[in-house]
């Protein structure tokens, strides 16, 4: 009850310091069509020339799409940015801020996970669902695929996925810890861009890459599974475990890390 | 020109640069993405066969070579300036004796001669794995060199030109991040312009963008006629001189709006 008063609390002071900066509002915006235009304008100009890809039609490739920009919208609404400001540019471990969140009557964990809300994330989350929708609905190769299953199946997927963001996101954030200065966090964002298309496309050595030590492959390639009727169950239940595994890791990776802290000033 | 100056500032990028190499190396991977992103779909797209005229082997050597030049033309100066206008650093720019835009040139320089290393030993071994197939003649090569600089050139002069538009705007990211995605997907990057269907296709050869990456990569592999070489190194040489005046004309104007906070 007092993490959900906290979390309340997380939200309100994040949602008063966006809007002070209105503009930015705009270009976020704009921002966000434009992430949209690229994404889908790549995929049109891939299936303009060939009517499908490694076993995906255009409507699954859409789908998959989908589950890409959702993930990064989730990825983006709370995670991304409070882990950020911990080790980001000119996070906390730069400016020696993390005394304070140190100092705080609550599980720094929890803490340095949830304090920084992004709101227009909400927007980009949105616009991933109705992607989904649309390529899962109005194609024609799909609606029969739709069982019962997929509606239990596919939030489950998703919450395994979140779980290994963010596991993996914590291990990059505390081995800031180790590496100062190093901005570790963006290596998830380029490596991310491979989720765009199905990481089956990728040749042997990338593939085991992507599935096992960076696994995209586990975060959006077995969601999209499940909404395209091709659940491998074995395959879910596996990420299942390797995510509660991973997360288990970077809790105490992380504990280990927050050791090595050694402020800033002098 | 004064050279002596242009040397020494970057001198005075490169140290600072190499200071903090981890961080631009990280910068320059994850620009790698990209290209090998999408190296891979047209790699999985091709199969056994051929799209447009591009077999696997193909699509290797083009994105591979991609990779190189994107990291040779992509400059990144442009986001420090609009950031300098925005909170009043660019009057130690102003003061000294020296064109602003040198500065500006200075820090890319700098910037490439860090992430090159780096990026031309992961593409050898890409090379290497993935087998590089293409044989690169001596006319071909010699014409690159040319169209190369140009590029370079050109995607400077452009985002400098819309970076200097900070002087009535303010914050000018949301517009560089418009001719990023224009880049992305016009120039080469989500496909060789020469796949792209009809009308987009037809644009892309008319605007810059193909010009700052695609053209001479096409070039060097030896997928345009020669007629389409000529063409294109003359489209390229207009949109430099474009840009060139572009640059100058916006600077005199937009110095006058400047105004510097702080003390």
């Amino acid at each position: 009850m007092r993490y959900l008063h906290l979390l309340v609390i997380f939200i309100r002071a994040s949602f008063q310091r966006e809007a002070a900066f209105r503009f930015n509002f705009a270009i976020n915006f704009l921002n966000t069509v434009l992430n949209l235009v690229g994404s889908i304008g790549g995929l049109a100009v891939v299936f303009h020339n060939k009517d499908s890809l490694n076993g995906w039609g255009y409507s699954e490739a859409m789908a998959l799409l989908g589950v890409y920009l959702l993930m990064l919208g989730l990825k983006g609404l709370v995670i991304g940015p409070s882990l950020d400001s911990l080790s980001g540019l000119s996070g906390e471990l730069w400016t020696g801020l993390f005394d304070f969140t140190l100092l705080k009557p609550i599980p720094v964990q929890y803490h340095v996970s949830f304090r920084k809300w992004s709101l227009w994330s909400v927007v980009d989350i949105t616009i991933a669902a109705a992607i989904i929708i649309l390529a899962v609905f109005k194609h024609n190769s799909l609606p029969s695929d739709i069982t019962y299953g997929t509606y239990i199946l596919f939030p489950l997927s998703i919450l395994i996925s979140l779980l290994f963001i963010y596991s993996v996101l914590l291990i990059l954030a505390s081995a800031a810890f180790w590496y100062l200065g190093t901005p570790l966090m963006w290596i998830f964002d380029s490596l991310i861009q491979t989720g765009r298309f199905p990481v089956g496309i990728y040749p042997g050595f990338f593939r085991i890459l992507l599935t096992w030590f960076i696994p995209v492959g586990f975060i959006i390639t077995v969601p999209a599974q499940v909404l395209s009727g091709r659940t491998d169950t074995a395959l879910l239940a596996g990420g299942a475990l390797l995510s509660a595994v991973l997360f288990t890791a970077a809790t105490m990776f992380f504990r280990q890390s927050i050791r090595k802290y050694s402020s800033a000033s002098s | 020109m004064n050279f002596r100056g242009g040397i020494a500032l970057i001198r005075k990028s490169l140290f600072s640069f190499m200071a903090s190499r981890g961080f631009f190396w990280t910068l320059s991977i994850s620009w790698m993405m990209g290209p090998l992103v999408f190296m891979f779909v047209w790699l999985a797209a091709a199969g056994n066969g051929s799209i447009g005229g591009y077999n696997k082997s193909d699509f290797t050597s083009y994105y591979l070579i991609l990779i190189l030049v994107n990291q040779l033309t992509y400059p990144t100066s442009h986001w420090v300036i609009g950031e300098n206008i925005q909170l009043g650093t660019l009057s130690t720019w102003l003061m000294r004796p020296l064109p602003v835009i040198y500065e500006a040139v200075a820090s890319d320089m700098a910037l490439k001669i860090v992430c090159m290393p780096l990026v031309l030993a992961l593409v050898v071994l890409l090379g290497i794995v993935l087998g590089f197939g293409t044989v690169l003649s001596w006319t071909a090569t010699a014409l690159f060199v040319p169209a190369l600089l140009m590029a370079c050139m050109l995607r400077f002069l452009l985002s400098y030109t819309i970076a200097l538009f900070a002087f009535w705007t303010q914050k000018i990211d949301s517009l560089l991040n418009v001719n990023d995605t224009l880049v992305f997907l016009l120039a080469g990057q989500v496909a060789p312009t020469l796949l792209l269907p009809g009308i987009l296709r037809n644009t892309s050869m008319c605007l810059p963008f193909r010009y700052m990456l695609g053209f001479p990569v096409e070039l060097l592999t030896g997928k345009l006629a020669v007629q389409d070489v000529v063409t294109g190194l003359v489209i390229q040489a207009i949109w430099v001189f474009v840009a060139f005046i572009l640059q100058k004309v916006v600077l005199s104007h937009g110095i006058k709006k400047y105004t510097a906070i702080g003390g």
